[in-house]
């Protein structure tokens, strides 16, 4: 304990450095705008400014880059709140809650609930890669092929079932994403897969133009077609801070999401996007009035920004202590370590003490400031989204082109955009979730090379997912989370629409 | 229109097109990674997973059509405009074609002209400033700041 609070305190002083305290300033207040833009998103913004660490320390990168991460991570939420729209994917379950608190008048509320709870989640999560990074590594070796299979799988049901849309329909999104991830070369066999002999398909559906276009593309679309799009909110400023009773509803929320978001971050391939999914639904099912959910309950903020952030600060520990990135974002950043010359793996915190605390002191400040960024400049924000529609959408419009662009330089990728731009519309006229698409493609790889290890290892034999413990225990969670959420839709008989959950 | 053709026949039409059109994607795939080697399940091959995925869509499309077709409550296809989606999509594609060829000045212009159909005729100012600002600003950012190897005109 002693150890690591020396640590921390030599993490301290690097990151106090004029130099580093700069980059951390530049990550947070990008990162914060990146976070409130839609069409752009933290693994954009990260894979953008990647050439342009080049000229600074491996640790000035990283304390940058990590800004940008989490500061998209608390911001996110706001345009969610104000315009249902997310900043990045795991803000979608904020829009649930917070954007019907913004049409109710309470978007301040909301939005400083959401700074609060990110805030939060923030430091206690530091704490939690401060003393345990070490230890949680160690047990997250100890999970096998089976393990991961069914944890993907639970992820994926649980993405699914989540969804306020049509389950049945939600499920085959997830399955046609995993079936657009296995395009491109399988890394087992080397075969190249469903190409039709386009090269540029050759490394797979880039997928950052495929969740521009889901994302941000497909909901200006609809928003285009409805005749007089009215977006900008209202908020009366003295409602900037939430009542009392709002704070009290929201702290065993905020706890929970925390917990759940830490303990899912460290998971690869769970990450705020998972995890703030399974926390609303943890949230829903176990308040005392859950049809108050969807309609503006301040319990479907909090928790879900918590949990977003929880899994975005632990979302580190795989990447620092184990060299395994947990996600796209992740990756990045390994990228940028290997650039520098340092392998990260199980002995970066021995021979890079001055990076590794570093950039854990950085995060304190880096959220500390964010707190800052987002609560009373919240202002700033909202006076920005309040610029009308009109004009807020084509400068999202053009940023999705360039963002989807610039990551290989190639109008191949733009086409590809266009396309899912038409698929999305028409998948989510039909009331299919657009969610799972984009979990599907990302996980896929992941969840076959996991699939094909498991069998392998068991010969074949099916039984071996039930027969590992951890794996069993995955796959009932799974059965658990599809039957709690289907049991509502199976009373269809009842002729009012709004007794369903969604 | 078809869509209240739709409407007044079937009663829960979006699970029935949505099943339809999980159903011809799942036998398509199915279908298709029979080109690759299956394999057994000790032994994926290539062409397993694809293959396994296919028959889950296969399977979740008869179950969403089947659920269509007994719906009790009705919950029609919403009417949206097709205008909106056209011209996103030639937004996009119209950068995409001229951002080599002619640059990030004049593929901007045709993203932005696409993109603000409705009010070229009656706010055509307001179209001219958001190119402007929007160009310089790109310009500055991602060619001066970040390096990006992108035109900005076609003699770049």
């Amino acid at each position: 304990m002693a150890n690591s609070l020396h640590n921390l305190l030599l993490g301290f002083g690097v990151a106090l450095t004029p130099e580093n305290f700069l980059y951390c300033w530049i990550g947070a207040v990008l990162g914060t705008i990146v976070g409130v833009l839609p069409g752009i998103g933290p693994v954009t913004a990260i894979a953008l400014l990647l050439p342009l660490t080049f000229k600074m320390t491996a640790t000035g990168a990283i304390i940058m880059l990590a800004g940008i991460y989490y500061g998209a991570m608390h911001a996110g939420s706001t345009t969610a709140i104000m315009l249902n729209m997310p900043g990045e994917p795991a803000a979608i379950v904020i829009c649930y809650d917070g954007h019907p608190m913004a049409k109710q008048g309470r978007a301040g509320a909301a939005l400083a609930i959401a700074a609060i709870a990110s805030f939060f989640a923030g430091c206690v999560c530091i704490l939690v890669i401060t003393f345990f990074s070490a230890p949680l590594s160690r047990a997250a070796l100890s999970l096998g092929a089976p393990e991961y299979t069914s944890a993907i799988v639970l992820a994926l049901s649980g993405i699914s079932v989540l969804s306020r849309k049509s389950l049945l329909n939600t499920i085959g999104m997830a399955v046609l994403g995993l079936a657009l991830g296995t395009v491109g070369t399988d890394t087992n066999s080397g075969v190249v897969r469903f190409t039709l002999g386009e090269m540029r398909l050759q490394e797979g559906i880039n997928f950052v133009p495929v969740s521009l276009a889901l994302f941000a593309l497909v909901n200006i679309t609809f928003t285009l077609s409805r005749d007089e799009p009215k977006m900008s909110i209202k908020t009366r400023f003295r409602e900037l801070m939430p009542t009392w009773t709002d704070m009290k509803a929201c702290f065993m929320p905020m706890v929970r999401g925390t917990f759940i978001g830490g303990a899912m971050g460290v998971l690869p391939g769970t990450g705020p996007l998972v995890a703030s999914f399974a926390t609303y639904a943890v949230e829903k099912k176990s308040a005392k009035d859950p049809s108050r959910f969807g309609k503006g309950a301040i319990e479907g903020v909090a928790a879900p920004e918590a949990a977003a952030n929880a899994s975005a600060m632990t979302h580190f520990i795989p990447m620092l202590s184990l060299g395994i990135p947990a996600g796209a974002a992740m990756a990045l950043m390994l990228g940028a370590l290997i650039i520098h010359g340092i392998t990260p793996g199980p002995r970066l915190m021995v021979q890079q003490p001055g990076l590794f605390w570093g950039l854990i002191a950085s995060m304190w400040i880096g959220n500390l400031m964010l707190l800052v960024l987002n609560l009373p400049l919240v202002g700033v924000w909202i006076k920005l989204l309040q610029t009308p529609y009109r004009i807020i959408y084509p400068v999202i419009v053009v940023f999705c082109t360039i963002g989807a662009y610039s990551g290989r330089n190639d109008p191949f990728d733009l086409l590809v955009m266009a396309g899912v731009l038409l698929i999305g519309w028409v998948l989510e006229s039909l009331d299919c979730g657009p969610g799972p698409l984009i979990f599907g493609i990302i996980l896929g790889p992941m969840l076959e090379e996991n699939l094909r290890r498991s069998m392998l290892l068991s010969h074949g034999d099916p039984t071996v997912f039930v027969t590992r413990p951890i794996s069993l225990a995955f796959l009932v969670l799974t059965v658990v989370v599809i039957l709690l959420f289907t049991r509502p839709l199976a009373r269809k008989e009842s002729p009012d629409p709004a007794s369903q959950y969604d | 229109m078809l869509i209240e053709k739709i409407n007044t026949t079937i009663k829960a039409p979006k699970d029935l097109i949505a099943g339809l059109i999980f159903i011809v994607i799942g036998a398509v795939l199915f279908f298709a990674s029979q080109k690759y080697d299956i394999g057994s399940a000790r032994r994926m091959g290539p062409g397993y997973f694809p293959a396994l995925l296919g028959l889950l869509l296969l399977g979740l499309g008869l179950a969403a059509v089947v659920k269509g077709l007994r719906a009790k409550t009705s919950d029609p296809l919403p009417h949206h405009q097709l205008a909106p989606l056209l011209m996103m999509f030639l937004s996009i594609v119209s950068f995409s074609f001229f951002i080599e060829r002619a640059g990030l000045v004049i593929a901007s212009a045709f993203c932005i002209v696409f993109a603000c159909y409705r009010r070229l005729l009656t706010k055509p100012i307001e179209v001219f400033f958001i190119f402007l600002g929007l160009t310089v600003f790109n310009g500055v950012v991602f060619i001066r700041i970040f390096e990006m190897p992108i035109h900005v005109f076609w003699w770049n």
